[in-house]
């Protein structure tokens, strides 16, 4: 533990570096950066209490400044959590062992947009809605669109590996990234090679998209974009069985039609749901909505092929109103007071497994929680909206209306929850995360996940952290030494 | 009718970890400070309203170093209240005697404009008031009788800055001052000269309780405005800004479909009304094209100069200017053009150089 006066003394040294309008002590101006979007942190505050919070904060402006920043850091063993958007669900970004949260959004510039190679250059901290919404203007799209848009930076998208509601088309945020810069803990400022496809060794900018801050901070990446679509459609579909969406979607992805959106709802989240945001009375069924976008020609085939696999499977259409519904409200479901909010306890515990194994995973799932968190009233309702060319992956949630009002209790039964919903997932062929990351709450899970393999991500964190300053506590590492 | 904050402690359970307005934070998005989001202050005053802590100093600081934030009330596509909690706690901080120096110091500002003009018609100038921009009132006075109308002018500070600041006795004196000046001037019409002058004498006074004189007509001095306008010489594309008080007279708040990143327009996506359409009318008139931005009507970012925020801590509100400004070039426009006057002095003065990009539309058509 490091004594005020010390810290004090630290922070003259940040100060020297970002400015002392750029470090920051006060309470008033730390309580923030202990909440992020997951449950427990918001759990805590709302019963009186106070989460871990940094010493200071530091908003550097650039890679330089960043990288005297870590060096401070890795000299006096500050541990170091970077700070985007603050919207990641599952804990990153809360300073577990106090230290420095290093808020990076003072990164916001968009250096290049490249026309010839269409490409895009940015520094991490750019906000995503800024991000997108520059690059509408000259005639593209990031292709990523998640529901965090306004809220998330382009570090946290990649920090935890994030996905778009275009995905099933642009593919994730790992597939659209060609290159970063990252600053490693002891200051050095390295760049990955200038694309992904090559035979020069291993994908090196992989071994950072993903880790959450743990090897490298991002401070820039290259990722490419793509034209905003000459056209784009929607069309929404009952279909009378889960199974008979689930093979929908598997024989629409197995004929690589390309199409930008597949999103199949169970009947539980169909009801609940999409009537209530969307304002669609369905009574039973489920709903499915799909998305073509592109050149009018292709999406003519696309929408032929993929609506003759859904009636093949009995699918029953809605008007194509209920998909442009959804595509234009997409993020009303994430304001309260649509969105799910305390007082319920709740958690997102999206996976991703083969097709073949996906059905046996979501009733394995949606048993085993229901069965034993009866006691609880435990609801468990899904949707599937990334797809891919072998599997997809479930966006399933429980909910508990009524959870233990003392915080210990709460937290407690929420990571019980948890630790059988992911090995339940795992155990069905699932993996431990499939958009969201792991953070804070799956952190005691990795090395499960990953069986003898974590010693390879081990010596990978020993070589590039070895005082282990970076996110500690996060994806399955220590405290700083 | 004026809530307390436990009256909202509904509102800010809901917004109080919700991280989806973020674009919309004005201070935030200069800054790129976490507590200075709506999403800190929110949690900050719900465990303020719910008991759970006291505001320090350093939180009621980070209170009072913004706008109301009602662009991001705006922004919500619930429309939460956020300028009304924001205001609700600023009047139970400001009533314990807890508010900032500067809130103090605000409250004492006075103008130097005097009457001016003679006639049977009032011209209410409470922005320009406080600009203390005398050229101002006589632009205004100019075309009120280009239109035929022999007005006088009042330039009287309204209550809506000290609303804003929390200061509800003091907002109640000042919109009270106003009412008896009408009434003594024995007027029935009365031109409001900017936005916010008008919502503070047709919606603040009733949510102050205080009694205008009856039979009187409010209306817009952009209406007379519409009337002399005639084709500008050198017309180009120009970007009308909104006044953030202007929301408070719109007919409706934005769509869902304004906070779209592909978003352009229509325009009346972001918010509708009379406040909104009749300067348009008046550029329209002048022959000048107009540029886009999301940020306007009623998701206008302020200029800095609402709420008090260009009294209490000015060089903020400068920034909040030049960000603005800046953000208008963007668009591609030639000059910013505003219908409120406080808008207009305020963003001038923000600027090193080129003062004429920014222009009340009065001069415009006074030219």
């Amino acid at each position: 533990m490091i004594h005020p006066f010390q810290l004090r003394m630290i922070q003259t040294e940040l100060a020297d570096v970002v400015g002392e309008a750029h470090v920051m002590s006060k309470e008033a101006d730390r309580m923030v950066y202990g909440v992020d979007y997951m449950w427990l942190p918001r759990m805590w505050v709302d019963r009186g209490l106070i989460p871990p919070l940094p010493d200071m904060v530091v908003l550097p402006a650039s890679a330089e400044e960043l990288s005297r920043v870590l060096t401070i850091a890795n000299t006096y063993h500050i541990p170091v959590t970077p700070w985007g958007g603050g919207s990641g669900s599952q804990g990153g970004a809360m300073p577990v062992y106090a230290g420095i949260t290093i808020d990076l959004k003072r990164m916001n510039r968009i250096d290049e947009i490249n026309h010839n190679s269409q490409t895009v250059t940015a520094q991490c901290g750019v906000n995503g809605y800024e991000l997108e919404s520059t690059l509408n203007r000259e005639g593209y799209t990031l292709g990523h669109i998640p529901a965090s848009l306004h809220s998330a930076t382009l570090g946290g998208y990649m920090a935890c590996r994030g996905s778009g509601v275009l995905s099933t088309k642009y593919g994730k945020i790992e597939d659209i990234v060609l290159a970063c810069q990252v600053v490693l803990p002891n200051g050095d400022i390295i760049d990955t090679l200038p694309l992904p496809n090559h035979a020069s060794g291993p994908g090196l900018h992989q071994l950072f998209v993903g880790a959450e801050g743990s090897f490298g901070i991002v401070s820039k990446a290259t990722l490419r974009i793509e034209k905003i679509p000459q056209e784009r459609r929607f069309q929404a579909c009952l279909f009378p069985s889960l199974s008979n969406g689930l093979e929908a979607g598997r024989r629409i992805m197995l004929e690589r039609l390309g199409i930008s959106v597949i999103r199949l709802y169970d009947e539980r989240e169909t009801i609940k749901q999409v009537k209530r945001v969307l304002g669609i009375s369905v009574e039973e069924g489920n709903y499915m909505v799909l998305g073509f976008e592109g050149r009018p020609d292709f999406l003519d085939i696309q929408e032929r092929e993929a609506m003759a696999i859904c009636e093949e499977l009995g699918a029953q259409w809605l008007d194509p109103e209920a998909g442009w519904a959804w595509w234009n409200k997409r993020y009303n479901f994430y304001f309260p007071p649509h969105c799910l909010d305390l007082p319920w306890m709740f958690g997102t515990m999206d996976t991703l497994c083969t097709f073949e194994q996906m059905e046996n995973l979501y009733w394995t799932k949606k048993r085993t929680l229901e069965e034993k968190y009866a006691k609880w009233d435990l609801e468990y309702i899904a949707h599937f909206s990334h797809w891919y060319p072998y599997g997809v992956m479930v966006y399933d949630r429980f909910i508990i209306q009524d959870p233990p009002a003392d915080p210990e209790e709460a937290l407690a039964l929420h990571n019980e929850v948890w630790n059988v919903a992911v090995r339940t997932s795992i155990a069905c062929g699932g993996v431990l995360n499939e958009h969201h990351g792991v953070g804070l709450k799956l952190a005691r899970l990795v090395r499960e996940q990953y069986g003898p393999a974590f010693q390879v991500l081990e010596g990978f964190k020993k070589a590039t952290d070895p005082v282990n300053i970076l996110n500690p506590g996060k994806m399955g590492f220590g405290p700083t030494l | 009718m004026l809530k307390t904050l436990q009256e909202y402690e509904h509102d800010l359970y809901g917004c109080r970890f919700c991280p989806m307005c973020k674009p919309s934070s004005e201070v935030a998005n200069i800054t790129q400070v976490e507590s200075h989001t709506t999403r800190a202050r929110a949690m900050m005053l719900w465990r303020y309203a719910a008991g759970v802590a006291e505001l320090s100093r350093d939180e009621i600081e980070l209170l009072y170093r913004s706008t109301l934030d009602s662009v991001s009330e705006a922004w919500c596509v619930n429309h939460y209240p956020v300028s009304g909690y924001i205001a609700a706690a600023r009047r139970s901080i400001f009533s314990q005697g807890r508010a900032p120096e500067e809130v103090k110091g605000a409250l004492e500002f006075y103008t130097s404009l005097k009457n001016k003009g003679d006639g049977d018609v009032l011209l209410l100038a409470c922005e320009i008031a406080q600009t203390n921009e005398a050229t101002m009132l006589d632009v205004a006075l100019s075309i009120l009788e280009k239109g035929g109308i022999r007005a006088r002018a009042l330039p009287l500070l309204d209550g809506s800055f000290a609303y804003s600041l929390g200061a509800e006795k003091e907002a109640r004196e000042r919109t009270s001052i106003v009412a008896e000046a009408i009434r003594e001037s024995g007027a029935h019409t009365v031109y409001c000269d900017g936005p916010r002058t008008q919502w503070a004498l047709t919606e603040l006074a009733l949510i102050l309780g205080v009694e205008l004189p009856k039979d009187i007509v409010i209306k817009p001095f952009a209406e007379v405005m519409l009337k002399v306008a005639q084709p500008a010489a050198s017309a180009g594309k120009v970007f009308f800004h909104d006044c953030r008080s202007a929301m408070g007279l719109a007919r409706t708040l934005p769509t869902d479909a304004a906070i779209l990143p592909d978003c352009t327009g229509p325009e009346e996506v972001l918010g509708t009304g009379e406040v909104y359409e009749l300067p348009r009318r008046v550029l329209d008139a002048l022959g000048m094209e107009r540029t886009f931005s999301v940020w306007n009507r009623a998701m206008a970012k302020s200029c800095g100069a609402d709420d008090g925020l260009d009294l209490t801590y000015p060089e903020l509100a400068m920034e909040l200017a030049r960000e603005r400004i800046r953000k208008v070039r963007e668009t591609g426009a030639q000059k910013l053009v505003t219908g409120s006057p406080l808008c207009a002095a305020h963003m001038r003065d923000a600027l090193f150089e080129d003062k004429t990009y920014v222009a009340w539309l009065a001069e415009l058509v006074y030219r």
